[in-house]
């Protein structure tokens, strides 16, 4: 079924000038939408009619650049003369296409069309509120920049361009949603991204086949070598200093408007491990800080089926001291162990949830809640124990501390998995769950790259991938 | 080539060396026969033996060489999904069928299958990695019981055991050698071939060497599997929970193995040229 208006949006405008303003009335609902403006002025001979968007458009700009302008110089007798020679606009280009031009204009831009041309003027009057440059809300970081990305592709952009000052850098734009366009900008260093990474992932999104997308999170599951996939094979960042970070390594980046983040690939889980602020700090506290995020992924993964397979079937090999203390904890437990933590890890997710939706002004009474109701409560009612409350917290920050949060969403899902293998088979379990995990690791694709490179498949690298080593060891920056 | 019946030579290189340690450990130390002291000489034994073999691999593996050869890795995956149901039955799950037990390993060869050859050798790598420091861990932790003295007899059971020992080892090294050059996708040179079977030789010597000294040999009689398997996870001396590290790397080993196994066997019977 083909969407509304669909056979105007192909035609291209003819040189009757009312013929002209009746189509963008009627593929703007004119008659319903208030905010649709149709502005009618004389300069010179020439009738001409401005069609813009209330609020998307800025009032100023439209009265001051271009009514005023025309004002002052009417008698244009066509809009090559009024572009060249009148309009005070930065960005002024010529449209055919009724298409582009209402897409142009729902996007902030103002159409001028004039008597007796079959083309229109789109200029760059763009006025709409957005939110101004802030911290990272996701993403934060002790050292470093404070700066995040915005809703705003042009000042997404923009910040790209001062963290990467480099006549090399290439933004290049592209639309995608088929009935609802989405900008989205392709940006790579020229000389440093490979080509075939920069022209694979134009592909993709140039295949993306879907009415709408809203946001960089749904371009990325369309984009992804293996959407089924537990773990992400992009890097999503919120920080312009870290995306700038990997256009410096040869990946390319992907901004899309509306959305807060950028996309970087090709990438590894070790990228996806590292943070931003890892390359700011000393060598040998970065490599401390990497080691002891590794080991919280690990912990994070492991540490509940790691527990639960020695209770309940390798009992023997849990020091006496230790065992006779979670017996006695757990003796008036009515749950299984299974249970126990189950019933945890759902309060965990649930209070996690909770604290993420909840209004800020009525948020600070859940971590009370979470922490002194739900946990000290729970271990007075013996309802769980003291060491399975260790546990789970262990493993929630070892979750926290994953720096990527799909990454981090990912783990998730493996620990349950480890927590279902340890539950059924013990350690035998355990192990034949993390050599599928790892096995599967080791055959996903960021953007045909091997996820686990440069370890498996093995490839030349410098000091970066565990052990954060010196810079100057590292050969970081545009190459030429 | 198609991926999925076709290696990366470092994938090939670390799954046949990956394997070849776990099943010549299992082999010697508790499948059984019992070699006991001499098992370390049966492991050099075994690579002398299979190099004429892999020696005439080199030139290329006939389909029905390929189909042989698939044969032997499939019955060995088999006898290894059985030492692991096994081991696991002795360590905790002793009233649970085998077959049950069985059950992960089939689901991990299984999903290897899927995943490709390039994959599974990739694993390796990773756990070759990861083994020489939980290695290192159990030496650390175990030094002080380990008394080099019950090194003696080197010798073992005696020269037959050891040349019946180096039959296996040379049997195992040439059916995983064999599969790694029919169906790695380079090129692959002899002397790298014999430089991995040499590396994970000598692992295992090592290994071997380690275990033997945990514990003083039984020339007398057979100890059985069972309490073979018993006498490397623990000497009766050092702290259970010592035992914990020696599993994983136990459980881990065996799965390579299988995985490994069945993945070439299945690519040699797929294989067309």
């Amino acid at each position: 079924m083909e969407t509304p208006h669909a056979a105007l949006l192909r035609s291209r405008l003819s040189d009757d000038l009312e013929a002209n303003v009746q189509r963008f009335q009627r593929i703007l609902n004119a008659d319903v939408n208030s905010d649709a403006h149709f502005r009618y002025f004389t300069t010179g001979e020439k009738r001409v009619c401005l069609i813009y968007i209330e609020g998307m458009a800025s009032d100023a700009k439209v009265a001051d650049f271009a009514l005023r302008a025309m004002a002052d110089h009417p008698g244009a007798e066509n809009l090559e003369t009024l572009r060249e020679r009148v309009l005070e606009l930065a960005q002024c280009d010529m449209a055919e296409s009724v298409g582009d031009i209402a897409r142009a204009v729902v996007t902030g831009m103002t159409a001028l069309l004039m008597a007796g041309e079959a083309r229109a003027l789109l200029m760059e009057t763009r006025g709409y509120p957005a939110r101004q440059v802030d911290k990272p809300t996701n993403e934060s970081v002790v050292l470093g920049s404070q700066e995040g990305f915005v809703e705003s592709l042009r000042t997404n952009l923009t910040l790209l361009r001062r963290y990467v000052p480099s006549p090399r850098l290439v933004t290049e734009s592209l639309t995608v949603g088929r009935d609802v366009p989405c900008q989205a900008s392709l940006v790579w260093l020229e000389g440093v991204t490979p080509e075939g990474v920069v022209e694979a992932l134009r592909a993709r999104l140039m295949a993306v086949d879907a009415p709408a997308v809203r946001g960089i999170g749904e371009l990325q599951q369309y984009i992804e070598d293996r959407p089924w996939a537990l773990l992400p094979q992009f890097l999503q960042t919120e920080r312009p200093d870290r995306a700038a970070s990997c256009l410096l390594e040869g990946q390319a980046v992907v901004l899309a408007d509306n959305s807060p983040y950028a996309l970087a690939a090709p990438v590894s889980a070790f990228h996806l491990l590292h943070a931003s602020d890892d390359g700011f700090a000393r060598w040998q506290y970065g490599t401390f800080l990497r080691f002891i995020r590794f080991a919280g992924t690990l912990v994070s993964v492991l540490l509940p089926g790691l527990y639960i397979a020695l209770i309940e079937h390798h009992a023997h090999l849990i020091p006496m001291s230790l065992l006779a203390s979670i017996t006695e904890a757990r003796a008036s437990v009515p749950f299984p162990v299974f249970a126990e933590i189950l019933l945890m890890e759902f309060s965990f997710y649930l209070i996690n949830e909770a604290g993420t939706r909840m209004p800020r002004q009525i948020g600070s009474a859940l971590g009370i809640v979470g922490a002194l109701i739900l946990g000290q409560a729970a271990v007075s009612a013996s309802i769980i124990s003291p060491i399975l409350i260790i546990i789970v917290a262990l493993t929630g920050l070892g979750n926290y501390a994953v720096p990527d949060y799909g990454f981090g969403l990912g783990l998730i899902l493996y620990r349950l998995g480890a927590l279902l293998a340890g539950a059924l088979f013990g350690l035998y379990g355990i192990c034949a769950a993390s050599f599928c995990a790892v096995t599967g690791l080791c055959a996903l694709r960021s953007l045909g790259q091997p996820y686990l490179a440069p370890v498996a498949p093995p490839r030349p690298h410098g000091m970066d991938i565990l052990l954060r080593g010196p810079v100057w060891r590292q050969g970081k920056g545009g190459r030429s | 080539m198609s991926e999925k019946t076709t290696i990366s030579r470092a994938s090939a290189v670390s799954g046949v060396a990956a394997a070849l340690i776990s099943r010549a450990f299992y082999g010697l130390m508790v499948e059984g026969p019992a070699l006991d002291n001499g098992a370390w000489l049966s492991i050099l034994v075994g690579l002398a033996l299979a190099l004429p073999t892999l020696w005439l691999f080199r030139r290329g593996v006939g389909r029905s060489a390929r189909l042989l050869l698939a044969a032997a890795l499939f019955v060995d995956a088999m006898k290894a999904l059985e030492g692991a149901a096994f081991s696991e039955s002795c360590i905790a799950f002793n009233h649970i069928p085998s077959a049950v037990l069985a059950l992960p390993l089939l689901a991990a060869a299984a999903r290897c299958l899927v995943l490709g050859g390039d994959a599974v050798g990739a694993s390796a790598r990773i756990w070759m990695r990861l083994f020489i420091p939980a290695l290192g861990l159990i030496v650390a932790l175990q030094w002080s019981y380990y008394r080099p003295l019950w090194l003696t007899p080197v010798l073992g059971h005696g020269p037959g055991g050891i040349l019946r020992g180096g039959v296996r080892c040379g049997l195992w090294m040439a059916m995983l050698g064999g599969a790694g050059m029919a169906l790695c996708r380079e090129q692959v040179r002899f002397e790298r071939v014999v430089r991995t079977l040499a590396v994970a030789a000598l692992v295992t010597a090592i290994l071997i060497l380690l275990r033997l000294m945990m514990a003083p040999a039984c020339l007398s009689g057979d100890m059985g599997r069972a309490l073979r398997l018993d006498a490397l996870l623990t000497n009766g001396r050092a702290p259970l929970l010592l035992q914990l590290p020696m599993i994983v790397i136990w459980f881990v080993g065996l799965t390579h193995l299988l995985c490994f196994e069945i993945w070439c066997a299945v690519a040699l019977v797929r294989k067309r040229s």
